[in-house]
């Protein structure tokens, strides 16, 4: 809460902070002119426009994407702590025995100390005999785990980079689909090779009522909205297609800030530009 | 093309993720048969004390019947409950602040623990601040602060200039609502004898102090009130009549 603070007192005083931290990246002063040595070169990567039509007939579109979210460098290990913090929050963690103490029975003991010539016992419960309690035995516990909130980031970054450049990520400009029989979306997907393995992401608040009818049923599809995304959803799912509000709203969560795409410069029209590659998700 | 080139050639999948080198280490598991390295025995030896289930030693920090550590060096003193620690601050410190711009100070809106907390001029406030003179000399621009405590040689330093130094006392509650700058509260007067003595001198810059009151723009209604009050000790008379003289 402090930090916040901190960072409002600061910088509401008129004059220049001169002091600079190593680990911060340098923030372009917009009052300066901008010389070549000041610009960063900060690069954006595209990726081909989708859309539900497949190759139409317009030209094609390129999205571009901020590459501190999109162009990450991989880290693999990232990504298994992620996977394994998801998972263990999954895990119902019900198994559960009796201890010696619970197991039901009387106190008594069952033969004297001395004199049987066989070993001695307690009473019926003790782990030794057959029928009493387990030693050690599970108990209903909670598997889950902390996970700094900045290696999740970092996690969601490294994902979202990993499916780009495996050619696994699209883009389309909103999910929604014209009808609700799910017999009209199954053969669409069908033809456009997304029928299997396809996770939709939509940055709207819910999924868009006619898309979530039309795919509830198709086995190897979700929708899902921007806020329930995890790293292991974007890890498992085959392909991941988001609309322009889920790579906002990704942006927004996920960016450095150096690089602020506005909605006008989302979509470039000129594919043939040298910088862009046409990279579709492949099926 | 940073999509083009790619330094695994396999795809990440669920199936081949692995933690990072070295980032996970094996549970040290006893008793679990020959070939583990910790069956039998599981590391213990055979029998004697340290063999034993439980903890080995008949009680902790015994050392077998030599005086033990804890027990060779006398007992010393005792810990003061009412015992205050002021987080330090110097002149040369705040003057550096105020030219980084990250403090400013008005006779309207003086320095307080709350700005010197946010700014990073001091860490955690602890009992309050006690503004120092180290490197008097550096300090340029008058500063008006109001510190729960102040060296002589600062208020000095601070008044040639043409700033002001107020003491207020905080208990911790004050303390507490002057770093979170809630308002809705009263802070308290001092009730401790030797903190009205103290609050009440201008000689410490006490805000209770009669010159304090007339000089200070912030003075609340209540002090005012406050300061004839706790003052009030210094005219009274007493029926000396009948008490002999020692």
């Amino acid at each position: 809460m402090f930090s916040a603070l901190r960072k409002s007192v600061a910088g509401s005083s008129q004059a220049i902070c001169r002091r600079r931290m190593a680990t911060i990246a340098p923030t372009l002063d917009q009052s300066k002119p901008t010389t070549s040595q000041s610009k960063l070169a900060i690069r954006k990567v595209y990726v081909t426009m989708s859309s539900f039509t497949g190759k139409s007939n317009s030209a094609k579109k390129a999205v571009a994407l901020d590459p501190t979210v999109f162009d990450h460098p991989i880290r693999r290990d990232i990504l298994h702590l992620c996977v394994v913090h998801h998972l263990d929050s999954l895990r119902q963690g019900t198994a559960s025995t009796k201890t010696r103490a619970e197991v039901a029975g009387s106190r008594r003991k069952i033969r004297p100390q001395k004199g049987t010539g066989r070993a001695r016992l307690g009473d019926r419960q003790s782990p030794m005999l057959r029928g009493g309690g387990v030693a050690f035995g599970p108990k209903p516990r909670d598997f889950s785990t902390k996970l700094n909130r900045k290696v999740i980031q970092m996690g969601m970054r490294v994902a979202l980079t990993m499916k780009l450049r495996e050619q696994r990520l699209g883009v389309l400009q909103r999910i929604n689909w014209w009808s609700h029989k799910t017999a009209t979306l199954n053969s669409r997907l069908s033809g456009l090779g997304w029928r299997t393995g396809t996770l939709f992401v939509t940055g709207e608040s819910e999924v868009p009522a006619r898309m979530r009818l039309a795919s509830k049923n198709l086995r190897g599809i979700e929708c899902r909205t921007v806020a329930d995304l995890v790293v292991y959803d974007i890890v498992k799912w085959r392909r991941v297609i988001l609309d322009l509000a889920a790579v906002d709203a990704l942006e927004r969560a996920l960016g450095k800030g150096l690089l602020g795409i506005s909605d006008s410069e989302r979509v470039v029209s000129d594919v043939t530009h040298s910088c862009v590659e046409e990279v579709e998700p492949s099926a | 093309m940073s999509s083009v080139f790619r330094s695994k050639t396999a795809r990440i999948t669920l199936s081949n993720l692995s933690p990072g080198p070295n980032s996970q280490h094996a549970q040290k598991r006893l008793g679990r048969g020959q070939g583990s390295g910790r069956g039998g025995t599981s590391g213990r030896g055979h029998k004697g004390q340290k063999a034993r289930a439980g903890n080995g030693k008949p009680k902790a920090g015994f050392e077998g019947g030599q005086t033990p550590i804890t027990k060779r060096f006398p007992k010393k003193g005792f810990v003061n409950p009412n015992r205050k620690v002021y987080a330090p601050v110097n002149l040369d410190r705040i003057q550096y602040w105020i030219d980084q711009g990250r403090l400013q100070s008005s006779p309207e809106n003086p320095i307080t623990a709350r700005e010197l907390l946010l700014s990073g001029c001091i860490h955690n406030v602890h009992d309050g601040i006690k503004l120092l003179g180290d490197n008097a000399p550096y300090l340029k621009t008058p500063i008006h602060i109001t510190p729960s405590r102040a060296s002589q040689s600062a208020i000095k330093a601070v008044e040639s200039i043409g700033g002001s130094v107020f003491c207020q006392y905080y208990n911790p509650l004050a303390l507490r609502d002057c770093v979170k700058s809630r308002e809705d509260r009263i802070s308290a007067a001092p009730t401790r004898r030797t903190d009205i003595l103290w609050y009440t001198n201008w000689h410490n810059r006490g805000y209770l102090s009669p010159e304090a009151i007339a000089k200070n723009p912030k003075v609340e209604e209540r002090w005012k009130e406050l300061s004839k009050q706790l003052l009030s000790f210094k005219d009274q008379t007493f029926d000396t009549k009948g008490i002999k003289k020692m």
